[in-house]
C-alpha cells in the first residue's frame, strides 16, 4: 500500500516537473475554448439583449439590429467551428495523451509496480456485459485499462461509461454506470450466476433479474445494504460466507461509492459507480496534488479489491486461470493515432491522414486497377487531347430541388407583406408594399402567413445551399481543375499544381491540394453510387495523368 | 340474490383462499427438504473423500493404521442404505473431525507434501466443506422461512390441521467448532 507521502513525494520530485511541461498545452487548449465561447456567446448575448440596447429605436431599425445579432451567431459558429474547433481538439487529445502516459503512468508504476497501465484500451464490452450485471442499453465506452497480477489473482480493471438517452420529446441521458470496472480470476469453481447490487439501484441501471431467485441471508447489516440475485441458492452462500459479506461491506466503505458484483464462469465482475470520469488532466487549472491523491487512490482500488475479498487465499480446488489477462490483450491493439498523440505531437493534418486511411483512400495515384464504368451510370467522361470531361448531368432530384427552392422562395415573398400586420408592427407595411400579389402562393398563405414564412424561411436556404453547390461538370487540364456547380455558367478554377490530387471519400470524390493535407476540399462530384464513385475517381486520376501539369 | 347464493360465493372463496394457502405451505416444506437434500449430496462428496485420502497416505503413515480403518469403517455406514439422516449427520461429523486432524498430521512428512497430494487432499476438502456450509445456510434459511409461514395467523390454524411441524435449524456441534484451522 503506498502512502500519500509517497504520492506526494512523487509530485514534489517527478509530477509537478512533467505537469509545468504540459501548461503550454493545457493553457492553449483553455485558450481555444474560451475564444470559441467568447465567439458564440457574444452574438448569442446580443441577439437576447437587443430589447434592451435597441429601447427607442424605430421597429426598422430595431428589427435591423435583431436580424443582424441573428446572423453574427451564424458568423460566431462558424469562426468558432473552423479557427477554433480543429485545433481545439487536437490540443486537447495531445494534452490529454501526454497527461496519462506521464502523469498517470507514472503513478500507477508506484501504486502497482506488478500490473501493467494502458491509457487508452478499456475492458472489452462483452466481458462487460457477460454477467447481466448492468442494463445493456446505450453506447459503450471504455479506457484507462490496467492488468496484470496482484498477489496469484489475475486481474483488468478499467474506466467504464454506459449511458443511452430516452429519446422522445423531454429526451433524458441515463447513466447506466460510470466508473471503475474490475473483471478478476475468483478463487472459487463456479457452476451459476450470482449478482450483489446495492438495495436502493434503479431499475435503469441493472440488467433483468427475471431469471434469478432473490436470496435472504444471514447479516442485517449486509441485507439492508445489498440485494443479491442467483441462480443457485446454494452457490450464493458458497461465495458469500459469513466472512466475505463483512469484507464486501469493507469495500464498500472503503470506494465510498455504491458497488456492484456479479460471479459467473470462474470470474468475479466488480463495478464501483463513480458518476464520473476519473484520470482526467484538469483542464481550468493545473492538475493538482489533491487530483493526484485521488488517482492514487483509484488505482489502489483494484489491489483493495482483491486483497479485501481475500481473492489471494487459494485453498479451494480451482487453480489460477490467466486466460482474462491473454484474450483481452489481443484484442485491442493500440491505435496508431493514439501513439502518435502520446509523444503530445499530433497535428492536423496527421488526423485528416488517418481519416482517410480509414476510408482507404489517400488520394494517391498509384496507377491502378482499371476500373469499368458501372452498366447503369448517366455519368459521361471523355478523354480527348488533354483534356478529360465528367458530366453528370443534371438529375431530375435536381430539377424537383430547383422547383422546390422556387416555391419556397414564392411563398416566403407572399407571405411577406402580411407579416407586419400579424406580428402586431403595422408601421412596417410601408417596407414590404413593393411585393406584388403572386398567384397561388398570395392565396395560401392569407390564412396563417407565420407559420408558412418560418417554414419557407428554413427550406429555402436550405435547398439553396444544396442545389447551388451540387457538382454538375468536371473538366481537367493540364493548367487546372475545373467544376461547375449548380446553375451558374461559370467553373470554379482550381490551379494546378497546387491542386493535382482525387480523393474518394465514402461515395464523393474531392480535388485536393497535390502537397501536404488539408481538413476541408473541394467536392469534384454529387452523391454517387457506390459503384460510381470508384470509376469516376479512377478516370479523373487518369485524366490528371494524361495531362500533366503544365504551369 | 337468495342467501343461499352469497353462502356458496363465500365458501368458494374461502376454499380458494385456503388452498393457496396450503399450497404455499407445502411449496415451503418441499424447499427445506430440498435444502435437506443438498446438504445429504455434499456430505456425501466429503465421505468419498475418505479412500482417495487412506490410498494418498497409506504407505507413508503405517502407524495411522488403525485411524484409517476407523475412517473405512465409518463411511462404510454412513452410506449403508438403511442409516437414517440424523444417524448420518453424527457420523459425517465424527468422520470430519478425523480427516481434519489426518490431513494435519500429514504436514509433519516432508515426502508426503513434496507430492502434492496433501494440498490437493487440502483443497478438496476445503471445498467441499465450504459446500457443506453454504448448504446449511441455504437449509437455515429455508426452515427459518418455513417455521415463520406456519407460524403466522391464520396459516397456524391450517398447519396445525394438516400436520406441519416447526423444524429444526442446523447448528454446528461443539466438536466441530473446535475442528483444527488447516487454512493458515
Amino acid at each position: 500500500m503506498v502512502t500519500p507521502e509517497r504520492i506526494a513525494e512523487l509530485y514534489a520530485t517527478t509530477l509537478e516537473p512533467r505537469i509545468r511541461a504540459l501548461e503550454t498545452l493545457r493553457l492553449s487548449l483553455k485558450g481555444y475554448i474560451t475564444k470559441g465561447l467568447v465567439c458564440v456567446g457574444i452574438p448569442f448575448a446580443l441577439f437576447f439583449l437587443s430589447d434592451l440596447l435597441t429601447g427607442g429605436l424605430s421597429p426598422g431599425a430595431t428589427m435591423a439590429v435583431n436580424v443582424g445579432a441573428f446572423g453574427l451567431i451564424f458568423v460566431g459558429v462558424g469562426v468558432a467551428g473552423f479557427k477554433f474547433l480543429m485545433p481545439g481538439i487536437t490540443a486537447y487529445a495531445n494534452y490529454r495523451a501526454r497527461f496519462k502516459h506521464e502523469v498517470a503512468g507514472e503513478v500507477f508504476t508506484i501504486v502497482s509496480p506488478s500490473a501493467k497501465y494502458s491509457p487508452t484500451q478499456g475492458v472489452a464490452q462483452a466481458d462487460f456485459d457477460e454477467p447481466g450485471l448492468f442494463n445493456t442499453r446505450g453506447s459503450y465506452k471504455s479506457d484507462d485499462r490496467v492488468h496484470g497480477t496482484i498477489g496469484q489473482t489475475p486481474f483488468e480493471a478499467a474506466e467504464v461509461r454506459r449511458s443511452y438517452s430516452t429519446g422522445g420529446k423531454n429526451s433524458k441521458t441515463v447513466v447506466v454506470f460510470h466508473g471503475l470496472f474490475f473483471h478478476i480470476d475468483f478463487n472459487k469453481s463456479l457452476r451459476g450466476l450470482t449478482i450483489v447490487q446495492p438495495e436502493d439501484v434503479s431499475a435503469s441501471q441493472t440488467g433483468s433479474r427475471m431469471q434469478l431467485t432473490k436470496v435472504a441471508l444471514e447479516d442485517p447489516t449486509f441485507e439492508q445494504a445489498f440485494a443479491v440475485y442467483t441462480s443457485e441458492e446454494v452457490e450464493a452462500r458458497y461465495i458469500l460466507t459469513p466472512a466475505m459479506m463483512e469484507q464486501i461491506l469493507a469495500l464498500r466503505q472503503r470506494a465510498g461509492k455504491p458497488i456492484f458484483l456479479a460471479f459467473k464462469n470462474n470470474r468475479a465482475y466488480i463495478g464501483v459507480h463513480y458518476g464520473h470520469a476519473l484520470f482526467e488532466p484538469g483542464i481550468a487549472s493545473t492538475t493538482s496534488l489533491e487530483s493526484i491523491q485521488e488517482m492514487a487512490a483509484h488505482f489502489a482500488l483494484a489491489e483493495g479489491v482483491i486483497h479485501e475479498l481475500d481473492l489471494n487465499t487459494r485453498i479451494w480446488t480451482k487453480g489460477v486461470d490467466d486466460a482474462l489477462l491473454k484474450r483481452a490483450i489481443d484484442d485491442q491493439p493500440e491505435d496508431e493515432l493514439d501513439r502518435i498523440a502520446a509523444k503530445g505531437e499530433l497535428t492536423a493534418s496527421q488526423l485528416w491522414a488517418t481519416a482517410t486511411k480509414a476510408v482507404t483512400d489517400d488520394g494517391s495515384d498509384d496507377g491502378g486497377a482499371v476500373v469499368a464504368r458501372p452498366p447503369d451510370t448517366s455519368i459521361q467522361i471523355d478523354h480527348s487531347a488533354g483534356t478529360t470531361t465528367v458530366d453528370y448531368g443534371l438529375s431530375a432530384g435536381f430539377v424537383i430541388l430547383f422547383l422546390l427552392w422556387a416555391a419556397s422562395v414564392a411563398v416566403a415573398l407572399a407571405a411577406l407583406p402580411l407579416l407586419p400586420e400579424a406580428v402586431g408592427m403595422p408601421d412596417l407595411v410601408s417596407y414590404t408594399s413593393w411585393i406584388p400579389t403572386i398567384p397561388v402562393a398570395s392565396p395560401l398563405v392569407a390564412d396563417n402567413p407565420i407559420p408558412w414564412a418560418i417554414a419557407a424561411w428554413i427550406i429555402g436556404p436550405l435547398i439553396f445551399s444544396i442545389w447551388t453547390t451540387r457538382v454538375r461538370r468536371v473538366e481537367i487540364t493540364s493548367k487546372a481543375v475545373r467544376v461547375w456547380r449548380g446553375l451558374r455558367p461559370m467553373p470554379r478554377t482550381y490551379r494546378r499544381p497546387e491542386y493535382g490530387k482525387i480523393v474518394k471519400l465514402e461515395q464523393s470524390v474531392y480535388v485536393a491540394k497535390s502537397e501536404g493535407l488539408t481538413l476541408i476540399n473541394p467536392t469534384a462530384s454529387p452523391m454517387l453510387s457506390k459503384e460510381e464513385a470508384p470509376w469516376v475517381a479512377f478516370e479523373m486520376r487518369r485524366g490528371l495523368r494524361n495531362s500533366p501539369s503544365r504551369q | 340474490m337468495s342467501p343461499a347464493i352469497v353462502l356458496a360465493a363465500i365458501a368458494v372463496v374461502l376454499l380458494g383462499f385456503v388452498m393457496s394457502l396450503y399450497n404455499r405451505l407445502v411449496r415451503q416444506r418441499n424447499g427445506v427438504e430440498n435444502a435437506f437434500a443438498t446438504i445429504d449430496v455434499q456430505l456425501k462428496q466429503r465421505c468419498d473423500l475418505i479412500p482417495k485420502v487412506v490410498e494418498a497416505m497409506r504407505e507413508y503413515m503405517g502407524h495411522e493404521k488403525s485411524t484409517f480403518e476407523q475412517l473405512t469403517s465409518l463411511r462404510e455406514r454412513a452410506s449403508a442404505p438403511g442409516a437414517s439422516g440424523d444417524e448420518r449427520m453424527a457420523l459425517d461429523q465424527q468422520m470430519s473431525g478425523m480427516l481434519r486432524g489426518l490431513i494435519v498430521r500429514a504436514e509433519a512428512y516432508p515426502d508426503l507434501k513434496a507430492s502434492g497430494t496433501v494440498t490437493m487432499l487440502q483443497q478438496s476438502l476445503n471445498e467441499v466443506e465450504g459446500q457443506i456450509a453454504a448448504a446449511r445456510r441455504t437449509f437455515n434459511a429455508a426452515v427459518t422461512s418455513f417455521n415463520s409461514a406456519i407460524e403466522v395467523f391464520p396459516a397456524n390454524l391450517l398447519a396445525s390441521l394438516f400436520g406441519f411441524r416447526r423444524k429444526t435449524l442446523f447448528e454446528a456441534s461443539a466438536d466441530e467448532r473446535a475442528v483444527p484451522n488447516t487454512r493458515a
